[in-house]
């Protein structure tokens, strides 16, 4: 069986991100595990006993958000590339670096106003000295929750910006290859699934 | 002024922007030139309430039953066994192909795993069994995306959270279709082997007994559609909920079969937040412009503009499907649900069709899409898994199917209680 992938050639940005990942897909399985014992509690009981609803969706909210970066490293959010494709490399670079500055400055943007939501709702008057809680059972001041959010959408801004100076700089020196491997669009829609998928097959078959 | 935008941002997107930010970039600047409100600060409040939609949940959960499915190798055993039901009809195991891609999608989210895992076992017989390439590894990839239409779908998920429906409506709309649209494919596989016996391969008959002997490996999916699915329709749990069942069955079989280990679920948390995170980004960035939109009008514009017009909705309709099937070719499937969801469904509520009705047709293009060179993705997922030979097989292999699509659309068209009927029933 190969390990997760790529491990030993891959920089501290696109290390941590993975961690990250590994961190985000546990805590989707707690969560997996946490409402199914609250649709058993309730079925049969007729209790939540877990809260899971309200767990689950900051959970949710987090570990996205920290994951943002590693679809960034592993090349995985969409791009679309009929007309890309049909230009000469250099050109395909340009368009890399201008992608990712795109990219960027939405992921500021984003950042900016989620901690300015955050600050909104610590603001607002609530029960504790937190702020505005949630309407529900739990009571939980969502400025932790926002908090975290926040936290990694800045992550995932400052990965971002980082990926746009190395492209630049990269771009400015004429490392055409170097942008296309740090951030050119290369690997198809579903060619990671599929290698994935592949691989398991192989190694179910051999077993 | 609008129309300008509007190309200005297709041309960005076919350039190879990243599809999140162009819709970001749309969203802002339609915020910034018509509104007399600033709209970008609610930006934090929009993508907050959609990062914590519970019915959203379900992508990643649904993702992660999948990641843990395939590495469970059930699905490889479930074709064998089927095999033996359906491999003396003409075509043989084109049907296994059907079959266990109907199977296999009922109980996984996504098509291109669909695809990958069936094709991967089927593949190596087209030399074995002397079948014609071209229709079986078609039946590859026209069956890989019925992942989309039965199901649980992570698709209609998003279209249902885009257009405020009901998952479980749209789950129930899709059955009856999903179900038809398999049997039509096996249609045309038996059709295109009577007509022309030579497309289809030798094949052994499979004894009762080793029939019988079989039925053991098809519990595990048929018992993960009855907690996914059947929990839904039961009443017990959401969509949502059902998807969490279905994880920890999954995760289940996968002990039970010794094939969970730490590397096994490390590598299936990568894959699940690789998919959730593009996913999710596109999301809310659409919720965003979705808001910009409303905010300024543009929405009820269009349905006004649409009620002025006075057309036959079902020539406009069949225009859309064309438009569509024409948009499918060229651009990749979850950004074009995404970015036209906005648009289309306030158009085709001022012609008068029903929006979960239009969810089931929706997918089907949206398969369809799949399956249209240049870009469609399912078959370079075939073609990569056969690895060798002309792309050209997998294409033309396709285009039965792609008929069949068709005219699953027009059946929908002339008989919308196919989809409507179950909803209503449950309702």
């Amino acid at each position: 069986m190969q390990g997760p992938t790529e491990q030993g050639r891959e920089g501290i940005l696109e290390r941590v991100s993975r961690y990250l990942a590994w961190l985000a897909g546990g805590a989707i399985l707690f969560c997996a595990v946490l409402v199914t014992l609250d649709v058993f509690g309730r079925n049969l009981f007729n209790d939540n006993f877990f809260e899971s609803f309200e767990i689950t969706i900051y959970l949710y909210a987090v570990t996205v958000a920290f994951s943002f970066s590693f679809a960034l490293t592993t090349k995985t959010h969409i791009r679309i590339d009929v007309v890309y494709a049909r230009f000469p490399k250099p050109a395909r670079a340009v368009l890399d670096v201008v992608a990712m500055a795109l990219l960027t400055g939405i992921s500021l943007i984003l950042c900016y106003y989620a901690w300015s939501l955050t600050a909104e709702s610590y603001g607002l008057p609530g029960p504790g000295n937190l702020g505005a809680v949630s309407p529900s059972d739990l009571s939980v001041p969502l400025v932790i929750p926002q908090s975290v959010w926040s936290l990694g959408l800045t992550w995932f801004a400052a990965v971002c910006t980082i990926y746009l100076l190395r492209g630049l700089y990269m771009l400015l020196r004429g490392d055409i290859d170097g942008v296309s491997h740090l951030i050119g669009i290369e690997q198809r829609e579903g060619e990671a699934e599929l290698q994935e998928a592949l691989h398991i097959m192989q190694d179910g078959e051999t077993k | 002024m609008a129309a300008v935008a509007l190309v200005v941002l297709l041309v960005l997107a076919a350039l190879g922007i990243y599809v999140a930010a162009v819709l970001g970039i749309l969203a802002v600047f339609l915020g910034e030139t018509f509104s007399f409100i600033p709209l970008v600060p609610v930006l934090g409040d929009v993508a907050w309430s959609a990062s914590t939609e519970f019915v959203l949940v379900a992508v990643p959960l649904f993702i992660l039953m999948g990641e843990l499915l395939l590495r469970t190798g059930i699905a490889a055993d479930m074709f064998r066994a089927l095999d033996r039901w359906v491999n003396w009809l003409p075509g043989g195991l084109m049907h296994t192909n059907i079959a266990s891609s109907a199977l296999f999608a009922a109980t996984s989210g996504s098509s291109v795993a669909t695809a990958a895992t069936i094709g991967t076992v089927a593949i190596p017989n087209i030399e074995q069994r002397k079948y014609s390439p071209p229709l079986f590894l078609g039946s590859l990839a026209a069956g890989g995306t019925l992942g989309i239409l039965i199901p649980p779908s992570i698709n209609m998920i998003i279209y249902a959270v885009l257009t405020e429906s009901s998952v479980t409506d749209l789950y129930l709309a899709a059955m009856i279709p999903g179900i038809m649209l398999a049997a039509m494919f096996s249609l045309a596989i038996f059709g295109a082997c009577v007509i022309k016996p030579s497309l289809s391969g030798t094949h052994e008959r499979a004894t009762w007994a080793e029939r019988i002997g079989g039925l053991p490996h098809l519990l595990p999916p048929i018992i993960l559609f009855l907690v996914v699915v059947g929990s839904i329709y039961a009443g017990w749990a959401t969509p949502t909920e059902a998807a969490s069942l279905g994880v920890v069955a999954s995760l289940g079989f996968g002990i039970y079969r010794r094939r969970i280990n730490r590397s096994v679920l490390l590598l299936a948390f990568e894959g699940t937040m690789r998919t959730t995170a593009m996913v999710t980004l596109v999301v809310v960035i659409a919720f965003f412009l979705n808001f910009v939109l409303q905010s300024i009008g543009v929405t009820q514009f269009v349905s006004d503009f649409m009620e002025s017009l006075d057309i036959n909705p079902t020539w406009a309709m069949l225009a859309i499907i064309a438009f569509y099937l024409i948009l499918g070719m060229f651009m990749e499937t979850l950004s074009l649900m995404i970015a036209t969801t906005p648009i289309v469904v306030p158009v085709i509520l001022a012609l008068g069709f029903d929006q979960i009705w239009f969810g089931v047709l929706f997918m089907i293009l949206v398969e369809a899409a799949l399956i249209t060179p240049p870009i469609g993705v399912n078959l370079f997922v075939v073609q990569a898994v056969r690895g060798s030979g002309p792309f050209r097989d997998v294409v033309i292999g396709s285009l039965p199917f792609l008929l069949m699509m068709i005219a699953m659309m027009l059946l929908l068209l002339a008989f919308p209680g196919l989809a409507l009927w179950l909803p209503e029933v449950f309702n």
